[in-house]
Order: C-alpha cells, then structure tokens, then sequence
C-alpha cells in the first residue's frame, strides 16, 4: 500500500478534508449522502483498514439503527402517515425517510473522520497554523491527541490497579477502585498536558524563526492536484448556489435528482471525494510498472 | 455471556445508575406537578361554589389562571357578604373582581350598584361616582350579583385585575371522571387556516401547496361526541378519521394537549407570531384544549393566527 496522499503537502489534505466533511454535513440529498458514505467508506477502508471495518461493525450500525428508530419516535411531521404511536401521535413515512437520511450523514462524517485521524497528524496540524495560530495549533494537536491517548493510558492503569489489587472484590469496592482508576486518569492527563506546554516552551515554540518538525514543500504534484480540487470545489459551488441540489423531506419528499445538473453535480462530487484514492491506486499503479520494467 | 457480563459489569452499573437518577428524577418531577395542582384545585372549587350561588347565568368566558388569583378572589366575595351591611363612602378607583352589574338604567353615574347592597347604601350612589363597571363579556348577561364594596379590602383589589371565572361549563374537570352517558351529543368542528393567505410573504415556501385555496382544513362537520369529552378529543378523533396531520404535545403546566401543527401546518410557520387556536361558540378560551368540556351542539373551530389570536378574535384583551 502507497500511501502518496499522506506525504503530500499538509495543505492540499487539510483542504480535502473540509471539503468532504463540510459538504457531507449540509448536503441533506440522499444520492450525494449515499456518494459520500461510498466514499467514505472506501478511504476509511484504505486508510485504516481492518479497523474501519471493525469502527463501523461495533459503533456505526448500532447508531444508524437507533437514529433510524428514534426520529419518527419524535418527529411527526411528515405528510404521509403510516399509522399512529401508541400516544397519539402519528407515525409518518417522512420523518422515516429523514432519519435514514440524518443517520447516513452522520456515519458518513464518523468515517471521513477516521481518515482525517489517520492522514492529518499532529505535526501536519502545527505545521499549518504552528506560524499563523502558535498557542490555537497546539491546543488542537493536543485535543486531537487527547482521546486515544487517554483510552491507552486508562487501560494501562486499569491493567496495573488489577495485578495490584487482585481478589474477589465486592461491588462497593469494584465502584471505588474505578473512580479510583478515572481519578488518576484525570490527573495524569492533567500533568501530560502541563508537561507538553512546558516542554514546547522550553524549546522555544512560537518564536521567531522557528521551523517546524516536519518540513512539507510545495511541489508542482500538490499545484496540481491542489488546483484540481479548488476546480472541483468551485463548481460545486456554482451548482448548489443555483439551488440545483436542494431536496426536502417535510412537509412531503420532492426534489429533482436527475436532471443535469444534478448529475454533473454528482460527477464531480464523487471525482473531489476520491481525490486521495484516485492518487494513491494511480501512484501503486505507476509503482508496481516501474518495479516490473527493472 | 458470563464472561461477556464481567468484562462490561463497569459500564452495565453506570447505565444501571443513570437509569435510576433519571427514573428518580422523572417520577419525582411528576410527583410535585401533581402535588401542585392538588394544591391548586382547592381553592378553585371552594370558589366554585361561592360564585354558583350569585350568578347562574354567568357565561362561561375566561378563565382564572393562577392560584394566587382564585384565591384573592374567593376571599374577595367573601369579604363583600361580610361587609354588605357596612355602607361606606369612599371612592372606589379599582374595579371589583366579580364584575358588579345590573346598572339601573334610571341612575345616571356610571356607578355600578346592584339590587341587592343598593337598599342598604342608599347615600353611596351620590358620593361614589367612580365605581367602574368592568367591561368583560360577561357583564352584560349577569343579574343580581352583589357589589363588591371595594374599599374594604384595598390591598386585593389593587392586585386583582378585571378578570372573568372558570364558571359551570368550564370548570376544569378531568374527563375521567365523568360517567358515561349513552345519549348521543353533537357538536360541530372546523379547521381553518384563512389567515394565512392573507400572510403568504411569511409562509416558508415548501408550505405552499399544502395551504387550501380557501384556506379550509377541514370544512363544518358535526360529529358525536360522549358526555365528558373535550375539544382535544374530538379534534383527535376528527383528525384520525379523515387522515388529517396533528402532531401535539402534553403541557404539564396547563395540564391540557397542546397542538403544535395540523396538516403539517406547525406553530411559528407563519411568523413569529402564528400557531393554532380554538374558539367554542366564537369564543376563544384561555385554557388549553384538553379542559374544555364539550355541550351539546357547541360550534369548534380550530383557526391559525399569524398574530397572536389577534386576527381571529382572541388575543390577551379577552
């Protein structure tokens, strides 16, 4: 596996991913939202891999299900009604159709989400706004730091607390030896936090002059693939600000998914969400020849 | 699946924890509501029967929203049979709660003297000229109720305002209760939305096509109602049978339905101001929907106003 969108300039990644997640996020139409979880789906698989698969057994399917079940729970609008809640309230195919819709976007998100963890690291974060943003940046690398971090050390505190105190354990003391565990955890944290703020400042971060980890050049790779996404982005734009791509579910569902516009619109949405996929198979392709020539 | 519960007992306490403070939350919020209006029905009632003994014919128009002034007003009346007798001479400024009436159309002040105290202070009329007559609905159609000498008790009658009471029809009684009866009663229901076309600019536009042209939801329809059975109900069932939207919501302030949309018409659809309203025989009551108890042959209409019942002959004057 090639990974060349990864090493290419933090810029052009980070400009992908608010592209993608933006437009998952406010594109309520049901064919783009089923492009994008497509895509997204396929970058989580190429970026994480087994993982992915695993994120979207355990976690996705269950929220899709639960949002899929809740929202005509509470949401009654919708002009066919299929048949009427136990309170009184009626039961509409809309606000069916809505949550499908709601719970696609939202897995759609997740797994853009496990691709940017994967490709935007840290260090491509301080690198970008390390010079515009120095304390912001930092901050961010943290917080995007912090959740994995946290759950590896939980574990290990927990695996550590167990060989100590092992032994059956009533419940009280079962309850008092997790607080425990999450006490420690939160001050650990605490001092990893103040560890990392004293040893970037002793380092002389966010002074003049100071290079970052990472050097990232601008090559004429990221001109073009950047100027290609930008292309993409601003027809997309044009076509949405047209009010081509609008589609409503309430009262009752209309829009129109296949006039031209909506099509065109369609390519070139799915082209932006494969950007990184297009160039990593392209450069394994072009790889894999080279080797086979020599 | 032992194994599976040991590995997750962690996680299945706090759910278990968060259950139960949630639970304890839930019923005990219910508990107090209810306690609440424990507390409140007192007052009401004892009021009730007060007021029955003056005025039969009192209409039912509005009713009192608060504890605090049912109360003040049973005390009031209370106040009026035990100070009848007492014949005073000052100025009255504020008007009484229970709207004195019956003004002779001999007497040429404005002063509201009814039958009964108006033996006993002859000498009143002349010297009190400022007793204003309150202008509610009702005062038109009540007869011999006694003045309320309002001097006697200044401090509740600067707080009352003008108000009218939640008399016969009206009282709120829970639908429960009621016995059955198999006689068949009638009355007639009506959905409109009119004001709205007079509002298009701000109607969001996915709404337009499910605006009738005429503004008619559901035109006049009679239907059967048993005794006990209030306007929420009925409009439930109408709306059940001719496959008519209706989402509403239980308000445990009011204690009575509220309806949030019909026909996929919701509140604030139509302005900041809009939502539905119901009038009974062309009145608009105060109270929500689930406390109106229905008579034979009452006339319900749901209506939409863009401006706070204003324009379909509510409002907070009423």
């Amino acid at each position: 596996m090639t990974d060349t969108f990864s090493k290419m300039h933090p810029f052009v990644n980070l400009l992908f991913f608010i592209g993608c997640i933006g437009f998952s996020m406010f594109i309520m139409q049901p064919v783009c939202l089923v492009i994008s979880l497509l895509c997204a789906a396929f970058s989580a698989a190429y970026f994480c891999g087994k993982k992915a698969a695993l994120f979207g057994v355990k976690f996705l399917l269950p929220t899709m299900l639960f949002i899929i079940l809740i929202n005509p729970l509470f949401n009654h609008r919708g002009a066919t009604i299929i048949c009427y809640l136990p309170w009184g309230n009626p039961f509409t195919l809309e606000s069916l159709v809505y949550g499908c819709v709601t719970a696609a976007m939202l897995c759609a998100v997740a797994l853009w989400f496990l691709s940017f963890n994967r490709v935007m690291t840290s260090d491509k974060l301080v690198y970008l706004f390390g010079r515009i943003a120095p304390s912001l940046s930092l901050v961010l690398a943290m917080a995007l730091r912090f959740v994995p971090r946290f759950t590896q050390q939980f574990r290990e505190v927990r695996i550590a607390q167990k060989q100590l105190y092992s032994g059956k354990k009533s419940l009280s003391a079962k309850l008092r030896s997790a607080f425990g565990v999450f006490s420690v955890m939160i001050s650990r944290s605490m001092e990893n936090a103040i560890d990392t703020s004293d040893a970037m400042k002793s380092r002389g971060y966010g002074l003049k002059g100071r290079t970052a980890y990472s050097l990232y050049r601008f090559r004429q790779n990221d001109g073009v693939v950047l100027g290609a996404m930008v292309s993409e982005l601003a027809c997309l734009f044009v076509i949405l600000f047209c009010g081509k791509i609008s589609y409503r579910y309430f009262p009752s569902i209309r829009g129109e998914i296949t006039d031209v516009f909506s099509i065109v619109f369609y390519a070139v949405y799915a082209l932006f969400l494969l950007t990184p996929l297009i160039i990593n198979v392209r450069e394994g392709i072009r790889w894999k020849r080279s080797r086979s020539i020599i | 699946m032992k194994s599976f519960f040991k590995k997750y007992y962690h996680f299945m306490i706090a759910g278990v924890f968060t259950l139960a403070i949630l639970a304890v939350a839930f019923i005990s919020g219910g508990n107090i509501q209810q306690a609440k209006n424990a507390v409140e029905s007192k007052p009401a009632e004892y009021y009730h029967e007060q007021i029955t003994e003056f005025s039969s014919t009192v209409p039912a128009s509005t009713v009192v929203s608060s504890t605090a002034n049912e109360a003040q007003t049973a005390e009031s009346t209370a106040s009026t049979k035990a100070t009848e007798s007492v014949p005073t001479t000052a100025p009255a400024t504020t008007s009484s709660t229970v709207p004195s009436t019956t003004v002779k159309p001999k007497t040429t002040q404005p002063a509201a003297v009814s039958t009964q105290p108006a033996t006993q202070k002859p000498t009143q009329s002349t010297t009190a000229p400022r007793q204003t007559v309150s202008k509610t609905g009702e005062s038109k159609k009540t007869s011999s109720q006694p003045a309320i000498d309002p001097t006697t008790k200044p401090k509740a009658q600067t707080t009352t305002k003008p108000k009218n009471d939640p008399v016969k029809t009206t009282v709120p009684t829970p639908t429960k209760s009621q016995e059955k009866k198999d006689k068949a009663l009638h009355c007639t229901i009506s959905i409109s939305c009119g004001t709205v076309l007079n509002n298009m600019d701000k109607l969001d536009d996915d709404l337009l096509d499910i605006i009738p042209s005429d503004g008619k939801i559901l035109s006049e329809v009679s239907v059967e109602f048993k005794s006990g059975e209030s306007v929420f109900d009925v409009l439930k069932r109408v709306c059940a049978d001719k496959k008519i939207h209706m989402e509403f919501s239980y308000n445990s302030v009011y204690d009575s339905a509220y309806i949030e949309g019909i026909n996929n018409l919701y509140e604030f659809d139509c302005g900041a101001n809009s939502g539905w309203m119901y009038k009974v025989n062309g009145w608009v009551p105060n109270y929500g929907c689930s406390k109106y108890s229905l008579k034979d042959g009452d006339v319900i209409e749901w209506v939409y106003t863009c401006n706070l019942g204003y324009d379909v002959g509510g409002g907070k004057v009423n």
